[in-house]
């Protein structure tokens, strides 16, 4: 391996194959960083784990028959708008990752079959 | 990432054998410049080729030409990294820390090989030499109230007086190894995601070498022991505080 043209070779393979690891394995755990941190900063808003755990509770403690009914409407409105948002926030990540992973094998397939 | 404890030296840790190896030091001074320009001019040729493909009419060229961009694009998002990063180094095992070595400090040590060879001066101190040129290290002399000036004189004084005779190719290959050792020990207890010139001028200060250690006593630089990479945190620390 001391030789320069088999350094050069080896090191050619290796900036291909490095290029996809950067791709592919390290804009993974980006994409599952991004992700992870999007959805932890919508769980501090709409905190759907602590709903659900408090669902049957009434608001502000009120332990009336009517602060009860309203604590389940309240909470039902809340959990629906979050998981619509969790599912949004999933959704764009999912696609955001697909493209991202797509990119480099589609233009090979376009440059080297269309 | 290797647990590697600041205070043990990286070769002796169990079940984990530290070394480093880059072909490049095994080969001849033409064989290096070999490398170096055929990878500039597969660059060059590349950055050509991309920007031909991309203005071309035909479709499967175009999109030969966007992979060549993407290609050239990761390679500039990750300009000056090592092959890895610290992190993803193994636990056990055999390995090899010429892959978290970034290029500048290779470029740093394979000119004071060359220039050590031919001179015979001391490697270390011709690694010093070349250290200095680097805006981080000439900061750091700053901070220690040390006249980079005096710094550099003393330095050509020492490597002229200092002429190791009789020393092999292998001999400076040992101390390539010695040093970059120390260097990864210094990077990882810094916390550095590779080894960087800041690690290799660290590791000069506490390098087992008689003639290097006069040299850093004489600034005591070695008296004060290694505070570098601690010193560089706290820079950091405070940028990202003026920053936020």
């Amino acid at each position: 391996m001391d030789f320069a043209p088999s350094y050069l070779i080896q090191r050619f393979f290796y900036r291909i194959f490095d290029f996809f690891h950067h791709w592919y394995v390290d804009g993974s755990q980006f994409f599952r960083r991004r992700c992870i941190g999007v959805l932890a900063a919508v769980d501090r808003i709409f905190a759907i784990t602590i709903t659900l755990r408090h669902f049957l509770k009434p608001l502000y403690p009120d332990h009336v028959v009517i602060g009860r009914i309203l604590g389940v409407i309240f909470r039902t409105g809340k959990i629906l708008v979050g998981a619509v948002v969790y599912l949004f926030v999933a959704l764009l990540f999912l696609v955001s990752y697909l493209i991202w992973i797509l990119i480099p094998v589609a233009t090979l397939f376009y440059a080297t079959y269309r | 990432m290797p647990h590697i404890d600041s205070q043990e030296n990286v070769v002796s840790q169990p079940g984990i054998d530290i070394y480093f190896d880059d072909p490049r030091l095994g080969m001849t001074v033409a064989g290096r410049l070999l490398v170096r320009v055929v990878s500039w001019i597969t660059y060059l040729v590349v950055i050509a080729a991309a920007f031909t493909l991309l203005i071309s009419s035909v479709p499967q060229l175009r999109f030969s030409g966007v992979f060549l961009a993407l290609f050239l694009a990761d390679r500039l998002a990750h300009r000056g990294e090592a092959d890895k990063p610290i992190r993803e180094l193994p636990n056990q095992g055999r390995i090899n820390v010429a892959r978290v070595l970034q290029p500048a400090a290779f470029s740093v040590l394979e000119r004071a090989f060359d220039v050590g060879l031919l001179t015979r001066h001391n490697f270390f101190l011709e690694v010093a030499k070349r250290l200095t040129e680097f805006p981080d290290i000439e900061e750091y002399l700053q901070r220690f109230d040390i006249k980079e000036k005096e710094f550099k004189e003393r330095l050509d004084g020492f490597l002229t007086e200092h002429v190791v005779s009789g020393a092999a190719k292998t001999d400076y290959r040992t101390r390539v190894e010695l040093l970059v050792l120390t260097a990864f020990r210094e990077a990882v207890s810094a916390g550095h995601a590779f080894i960087g010139v800041s690690d290799l001028f660290s590791a000069l200060v506490t390098i087992e070498d008689e003639t290097t250690r006069r040299f850093f006593n004489l600034f005591s630089l070695g008296a004060r022991g290694n505070v570098f990479p601690g010193e560089r945190s706290d820079i950091l620390k405070e940028h990202s505080r003026h920053e936020n």
